[in-house]
């Protein structure tokens, strides 16, 4: 039976007929086949909305689509293995042949990961374009995320620091994969610390959860948009150095949002000496009889908050950025101090008060 | 001629009624039309069940045959076998009038057979047992590996659809080049 000699609406309809994994195989088989799809499945392929590559163990990683609708479904296994693979560059198997509920497996020895993960990666940017967003997802900083176009990478990473090589390997990860779009760290140890070029500072959101008394270096490295901080204890000094190289240009041109929170050990509130901080770094006032506008920005992900968007800052304090006149809104709250900032000059930003 | 002929009622399409609308329709006869595959074995369906096939639907519906006419002019599909024309009709004499169920379970297991048949239904027309059809040809790649439906479909690796396009064009080249020499020696 060759497919080819089908018509081509015949063809259609068997596709149509196929579930997601099968049509999926079905690309991998030839550049002509990705093109039977692309051609004859667009009605399918419009409702996915998102290719999620996601670590499953050190050396195995998921592929799943997410459809409009919220559903996911995972079509491919990513298995790197170091023994080589029945002679061949990608070795496929079906797992479970009686139900087909596992998904396709794609073995391949170490040596050529990046190449086979670039293959199916390629396979999916034929199909889908742009039309859909490409992430990866990664929890383990044994092995580095590859480099693939139009990727964005979130990564989840726990207890950093408790052992004595993590460090090393944690700088390795960052620094030979590419600049995460979103990481998330906790149970950071005191002695942790990457160097001040580490890409997990370029990130575009941050969240570090330090368990010691010192505050986080990203509060002092981050280039990134939106970072949340939280540790045992801060000084001042660290928030007055944040707000004046602020202020000045010499760093966090790109930040919008910073969160920095004190998780006190003994449950006591921290109270943060606001008048020292506002006192030290120029900080103006509005008129207290007036009512400030609200600083909100959607943070970019975060699997396991359920608030879509950033603590809201509606603060009479507030500081002017010297270089291009922009807007910080200042805010101290029992436990955390917050600081947004606005896409607008002094003189817009003083327009939107009430 | 051989027959599979399956009832023995007339023909002839039914005139148009004149009865009063208040008194029962009488009962029409039904029609029966006549088709051959490639094996010229003809096979007598009757109007309801051929209602299936858009393409002899089509060409049935202002014919107006007689039994005599539709006997003796069988319709010719030359170009289906024997064998997979009585699938068809078999399928179409199952569900004459019947709402057609969401599966269909007698469907050839055999991939060739299967394949002539969904060519054979796409040619007719037949919707419903195309749709079957082509389920029976999904399920037959159902959680198998790229290479299995390679082999299964007999599909060309990269490498062998470049070297078929690689001999087209030099065919084309060729056939190109000697029609030029032809245009040459008439001009001369």
């Amino acid at each position: 039976m060759k497919l080819s000699k089908f018509p081509y609406l015949v063809q259609k309809e068997i596709f149509a007929e196929m579930n997601n994994q099968d049509s999926f195989s079905f690309s991998f088989i030839s550049k002509k086949m990705r093109q039977l799809i692309k051609s004859t499945q667009s009605e399918r392929l419009k409702s996915i909305s998102f290719i999620n590559y996601k670590r499953s163990q050190v050396k195995t990683a998921i592929v799943g689509i997410v459809f409009k609708n919220g559903e996911e479904e995972d079509v491919l296994v990513l298995d790197e293995r170091s023994a080589t693979v029945a002679g061949k560059l990608i070795d496929f198997l079906y797992i479970d042949t009686h139900t087909f509920r596992h998904p396709l497996f794609a073995s391949f020895h170490t040596r050529n990961k990046e190449y086979a993960i670039r293959c199916f990666h390629n396979c999916f940017l034929y199909i889908f374009g742009d039309s859909v967003k490409y992430q990866w997802f990664e929890n383990c900083y044994k092995t580095p995320i590859p480099q693939l176009q139009n990727v964005s990478s979130f990564i989840t990473l726990l207890n950093i620091g408790l052992r004595d090589d993590d460090m090393d390997m944690v700088e390795t990860f960052f620094s030979s994969s590419p600049i995460p779009k979103w990481v998330k760290v906790t149970n950071v140890t005191e002695e942790t610390e990457l160097s001040p070029e580490s890409k997990f500072y370029q990130a575009e959101s941050v969240t570090v959860d330090k368990i010691d008394q010192t505050a986080p270096a990203a509060l002092r490295y981050f280039h990134g948009r939106l970072a949340f901080l939280k540790c045992c204890s801060c000084k001042a000094l660290d928030l007055i150095e944040f707000i004046n190289r602020w202020k000045s240009g010499e760093a966090y041109q790109k930040l919008e949002y910073l969160q920095f929170r004190i998780s006190h050990l003994e449950c006591k509130i921290a109270k943060f000496p606001e008048n020292k901080i506002l006192s030290s770094t120029g900080a103006k006032r509005i008129d207290s009889t007036k009512k400030p506008p609200t600083h909100i920005l959607p943070k970019l992900y975060d699997y396991y908050d359920q608030n879509r968007n950033t603590e809201p800052i509606t603060s009479h304090a507030y500081v002017v950025r010297a270089s291009d006149n922009r807007v910080a809104s200042v805010q101290f709250q029992p436990n955390t101090f917050l600081f947004g900032v606005w896409d607008k000059t002094e003189e817009e930003f003083l327009k939107m008060i009430e | 001629m051989s027959s599979t002929e399956q009832g023995t009622s007339s023909a002839a399409p039914a005139e148009p009624t004149t009865a009063p609308e208040s008194a029962a329709a009488p009962e029409v006869p039904e029609s029966f039309y006549y088709v051959h595959g490639k094996d010229k074995v003809v096979h007598k369906v009757s109007a309801g069940a051929l209602q299936h096939s858009a393409l002899i639907h089509g060409m049935i519906s202002n014919l107006g045959y007689t039994e005599e006419q539709a006997k003796a002019n069988p319709f010719p599909f030359e170009n289906i076998d024997g064998d997979i024309l009585q699938m068809v009709v078999d399928w179409c004499n199952q569900h004459k009038g019947k709402p057609t169920p969401p599966e269909d379970t007698n469907l050839p297991k055999q991939k060739e057979k299967l394949f002539d048949l969904v060519l054979a239904v796409n040619y007719l027309e037949i919707k419903e047992l195309l749709t079957y059809c082509c389920k029976q040809v999904a399920m037959m790649v159902k959680g198998k590996s790229p290479e299995e439906i390679r082999e299964i479909w007999m599909i060309p690796t990269d490498a062998e659809d470049e070297a078929a396009e690689k001999e087209a064009k030099k065919r084309a080249g060729k056939e190109a080049a000697g029609e030029t020499a032809a245009a040459a020696g008439d001009a001369k």
